[in-house]
């Protein structure tokens, strides 16, 4: 069985071992190439450790090549099963490695108090619509307070994803796809922006390997 | 042999053993001020690196563990998807789960202090499924 850490553009395999020490090899004919290591048998249950050793491996390629991050749990059967799965989706992943090409991905974590904003809510509402009221005043509050974090922030990256949390109103997560570059200006900006906006911490992670920017279905 | 002379030579022999245990005395002091001194700079030294140490760990231990919420985002969420060949099916998502709990309770107070949430859409973690 094959447990397969990136796609790749380049034949070169990284220095460090892979999931339980085993060695990094590199497939493919003529590019891109996929980037795996070979094992008997692996854990049902994946650790901490396995996670962080997947994505050492793909960090360390991501230095001198451009790559495209598997999925954590990727495996196939055999060595030809793999060179099919290149064969076969070659063009989405050349199109994919072009978009990311030279760039990193940032994330951006922030927690939105709105509890400590006084909302105002129309008079003469009862007590039902009134808490109903406020809740969709808060959310709205949290959207545009997202909205203030993940606005400029895009402006600095090739591209950008953001979510909020629909379970959860106030939490916001954004992952942007920054030129190499502009990292430092992205992440002066992220401090920028936790002074600017009350009540908002802003907690910015990364580089990363493109996970977010990866896969053409997600754009 | 001239009594004299073997005097005189006994004289300076005398001399210059004096001097030479008083050079070696200056010099087993110096070396001793320089012992000094250097362990002073060395203790210096070392609380600096112990200060910076205890700083770098807790920071560290921050950053690790707000980035391994980020690290579960992305490679549970995220990265290419091979259809079909990857393991990890719906049925073993909790599976999984299950075994990273005992990691995130630990990440739990970091969430709070830094309010970052683990939660993430669809099937993935969710408070309720911990």
């Amino acid at each position: 069985m094959l447990y397969v850490y990136a796609i790749t553009d380049s034949p070169s395999a990284p220095r460090r071992s892979g999931l339980q020490g085993a060695s990094v090899r590199v497939v493919g004919e003529r590019g891109p190439f996929a980037l795996m290591s070979e094992h008997r048998d692996l854990p049902p249950q994946p650790s901490e450790e396995d996670l962080w050793t997947h994505e050492a491996v793909v960090e360390d390629l991501m230095e001198s090549s451009t790559v495209l991050p598997m999925r954590f749990g990727t495996r196939v059967a055999d060595e030809a099963g793999l060179l099919a799965v290149l064969d076969e989706r070659r063009d989405e992943f050349e199109t994919a490695i072009e978009r990311v090409r030279g760039a990193v991905e940032l994330g951006v974590r922030a927690q939105i108090r709105t509890v400590e904003h006084a909302v105002t809510v129309a008079a003469g509402a009862g007590p039902g619509s009134a808490y109903l009221l406020e809740r969709a005043a808060r959310r709205r509050l949290a959207d545009d307070t997202a909205a203030r974090i993940h606005q400029p922030l895009a402006r600095l990256a090739r591209r950008s994803a953001a979510r909020t949390n629909g379970l959860e109103p106030g939490v916001f997560k954004g992952a942007y796809l920054v030129d190499r570059d502009r990292v430092e200006a992205f992440r002066t900006r992220v401090s920028e922006l936790t002074g600017e906006i009350d009540g908002a911490s802003i907690v910015c992670t990364g580089p990363w390997p493109p996970y977010s920017f990866s896969s053409g279905e997600r754009q | 042999m001239n009594h004299e002379s073997v005097e005189r030579r006994k004289q300076h022999a005398a001399a210059a053993r004096e001097a030479a245990m008083e050079r070696a005395g200056r010099q087993q002091e110096s070396a001793a001020i320089r012992r000094a001194q250097d362990h002073a700079a060395w203790r210096a030294r070392r609380d600096a690196s112990l200060e910076r140490q205890h700083a770098g760990v807790s920071r560290a231990l921050r950053d690790r563990d707000v980035s391994l919420l980020d690290l579960i985002d992305r490679l549970l969420d995220g990265g290419v998807v091979i259809h079909g060949d990857i393991t990890l099916a719906v049925a073993d998502v909790d599976l999984l789960y299950v075994g990273l709990r005992a990691m995130i309770a630990s990440v739990e107070t970091i969430e709070r202090e830094l309010g970052v949430s683990l939660s993430a859409r669809g099937p993935s973690l969710k408070a309720s499924a911990l």
